[in-house]
């Protein structure tokens, strides 16, 4: 039996560390100016790519670093179960957390990604 | 502030190029609340420079209109606000189209006819031969004994016509004789004129202009004016080259101006402006504007081979000596009383030494934190639309490039602006300040023209007239003014200024009153006015 908590807890670390890039990639992107700016556009275009580079990133983290007890396929198939839970954990938190901050924070950048004024 | 209703004429190319700097200082809101009457006088009606004023006013009227409706055109005057002056163009010219010259006028070519034989006699006592021939479309190229006599006349014959409804009475001779009968006999009425008095159409006019207009209106009312007058005594600041023999040969071109002259004409005209009483009774003042250094030479970039004396070709850039012309208009609009009886003379200096001028603020006018603000509010703006919201090239516009920006900090406005009027407002800024070619090259605009014709200091700083492109875009509209206060823009770069410009013009959403304007277009213009007003802490808003 192997606890599977700590790699919730990682998922959920990955979540946040990826929306910390994904908001200082969203503020460091320029405002444009002209009729049809294109920064809004790449906000939210790298927010989606940080979900998916975060995902990925947390799934390969699981699989290759994480140790596996070698004699118990029982446990080592829980493991990797749980690893691609939290995966999916570190997708759905990413995104929830993201709308979460970019309706909260209207007036800005962040707010580019979910919603793109036109 | 005086609430006499105002008259502005121009007269000639230079009197059109200094109307061209009025209009843009009444686009900068340094005429609140005016309604101004302005009348364009040239003989040429093809000129370059009279044809880019009418353009310009036409613009200026447009972006004013609150709709496309005829009765809406030009707007209403407002008060704190860009395009403050409301504008009424009333053109003029004497038809002097086709082949007309002073023999054609005057009924004196028949050299067999002996009636006119006396009539000869006499034209040829004050004429030469010359200047008796040459065609007259093209002004009165610096012949002013004559351009006078045959101004005046033009006049009075187009009053006569509209007095007895002629049959071939045009459409300008009515207007102008409208122009004439709103200036009417009432004394709260004044009457600026804008021209040279060196070269040919203004000044052979500015003498007699109010003589004329007195005796227009007393030959088709019975009455006499009694308005103030003033104008620019300008004298010579350009030069040409001068004509060749070749040139002169051609049948009606026997007399072309000659640049080589206008020092003496400006002599000359001098004396007489000081001693001539007609001119001493009709004028109240009169502002002496003269050019210390080496006139600008319109030829230089020319390959013309012949001297330009007119028609489409005479387009040319704007001085900083038609800007000071500007604002003497501007001191006699605003003066409180006239104590004279006789005509003032009136001039100021700029600090200059080695050939160079600095000009500031405080030169332009006394009232010149209003300047400031004005001025340095409507660069800005200019600068960043062109700049940040890539507006600069042909057939773009940068209106909805802020309001876009502004959505960003959460303030959505404007929506209903119709394309054409930001394209309008765009396009003024480019005529103001600059445009880009379709090679990416700098189109000097009106500002930049009057920078490039005089060494030393205009206004703002020397690198708000970059020339270079990269050079342009990172200008930092948010430091041009002198005092730390005023710099909204401090330690910050020019994209962050134009993000802070459109953040502010979100938090001035409710700022504009009643008196800015309630139609859509005046509302965004003074919108833009109370945020660069409120970020450069010059204006309260």
């Amino acid at each position: 039996m192997v606890s599977t908590v700590p790699v919730y807890i990682i998922s959920a670390a990955f979540a946040g560390v990826f929306l910390l890039i994904a908001a200082i990639i969203s503020n460091a992107i320029k405002f444009e100016g002209g009729a049809n700016p294109k920064d809004p556009g790449k906000r939210k275009m790298w927010f989606w790519i940080l979900a998916i580079i975060g995902t990925i990133a947390n799934l390969l983290f699981g699989l290759f670093t994480y140790y596996y007890p070698e004699n118990n396929s029982y446990a080592k198939s829980q493991l990797i179960t749980a690893i691609g839970i939290g995966a999916g954990i570190c997708f759905a938190l990413y995104i929830v957390l993201g709308f979460v901050l970019s309706a909260t924070i209207k007036n800005g950048k962040i707010n580019n990604w979910f919603h793109h004024k036109k | 502030m005086s609430q006499d209703k105002i008259y502005v004429i121009g007269i000639g190319g230079t009197g059109m190029r200094c109307l061209e700097c009025f209009v843009h200082l009444c686009a900068i809101g340094m005429f609140d609340n005016k309604e101004i009457n302005i009348l364009t006088l040239d003989t040429d009606q093809e000129n370059g420079n009279l044809t880019r004023v009418w353009q310009l006013i036409d613009l200026y009227n447009r972006i004013k209109s609150p709709s496309e409706k005829t009765e809406d055109y030009g707007g209403k005057p407002l008060n704190n606000t860009f395009f403050s002056a409301k504008l009424n163009l009333t053109k003029y010219w004497p038809d002097y189209s086709g082949e007309k010259n002073y023999k054609a006028l005057a009924r004196i070519s028949n050299v067999n006819d002996e009636n006119t034989k006396e009539n000869i006699d006499l034209a040829s006592l004050f004429l030469s031969d010359d200047a008796q021939s040459f065609y007259l479309r093209e002004g009165y190229r610096a012949q002013t004994h004559l351009g006078s006599q045959l101004m005046y006349h033009a006049i009075m014959e187009a009053t006569m016509k509209v007095k007895q409804d002629s049959a071939d009475v045009k459409p300008w001779e009515k207007d102008l004789m409208k122009f004439i009968e709103d200036i009417g006999d009432k004394p709260d009425r004044r009457v600026f004129i804008f021209g040279s008095i060196f070269g040919g159409t203004g000044a052979s006019s500015i003498p007699v202009v109010p003589k004329a207009f007195n005796d227009a209106l007393y030959l088709k009312t019975g009455k006499n004016m009694s308005a103030k007058f003033g104008a620019s005594l300008l004298t010579e600041y350009f030069k040409f080259k001068s004509p060749n023999d070749a040139q002169k040969k051609k049948p009606g071109q026997n007399v072309v101006a000659d640049s080589n002259y206008f020092t003496l004409n400006s002599q000359a005209a001098l004396q007489f402006y000081r001693n001539d009483p007609t001119v001493q009774d009709t004028y109240k003042c009169l502002y002496n504007i003269g050019w210390p250094v080496e006139p600008i030479d319109f030829s230089k970039n020319s390959t013309e081979a012949e001297t330009i004396t007119g028609g489409k070709e005479q387009k040319n850039p704007c001085h900083i000596t038609e800007l000071v012309c500007a604002f003497a208009a501007y001191d006699f609009i605003n003066r409180e009383n006239f104590e004279n009886k006789s005509a003032e003379y009136l001039f100021r200096d700029v600090p200059f030494s080695e050939g160079t001028f600095h000009f500031d603020f405080e030169d332009m006018t006394a009232e010149s934190s209003s300047l400031k603000n004005a001025f340095a509010g409507f660069y800005s703006i200019a600068l960043m639309t062109l700049t940040f919201q890539k507006a600069a090239l042909e057939n773009t516009e940068g209106i909805s490039g802020w309001l876009q920006l502004a959505k960003q900090f959460g303030y959505d406005g404007y929506s209903e602006l119709d394309s054409q009027s930001k394209l309008n407002i765009t396009n003024y800024l480019k005529t103001f300040l600059f445009s880009l070619d379709k090679s990416g090259h700098v189109v000097n605009g009106w500002l930049y023209q009057i920078r490039d014709s005089f060494n030393g200091k205009f206004l703002l700083p020397d690198l708000a007239y970059a020339k270079q492109w990269s050079a342009i875009e990172k200008i930092n509209a948010g430091t041009l003014l002198p005092d730390t206060e005023n710099q909204w823009g401090k330690d910050k770069s020019a994209d962050k200024c134009a993000q802070q410009f459109a953040k502010e013009f979100g938090n001035q959403k409710d700022s504009v009153k009643e008196g800015q304007g309630k139609e859509t277009k005046e509302r965004i213009i003074a919108q833009l006015f109370n945020t660069i007003s409120t970020l450069q802490k010059l204006k309260q808003v």
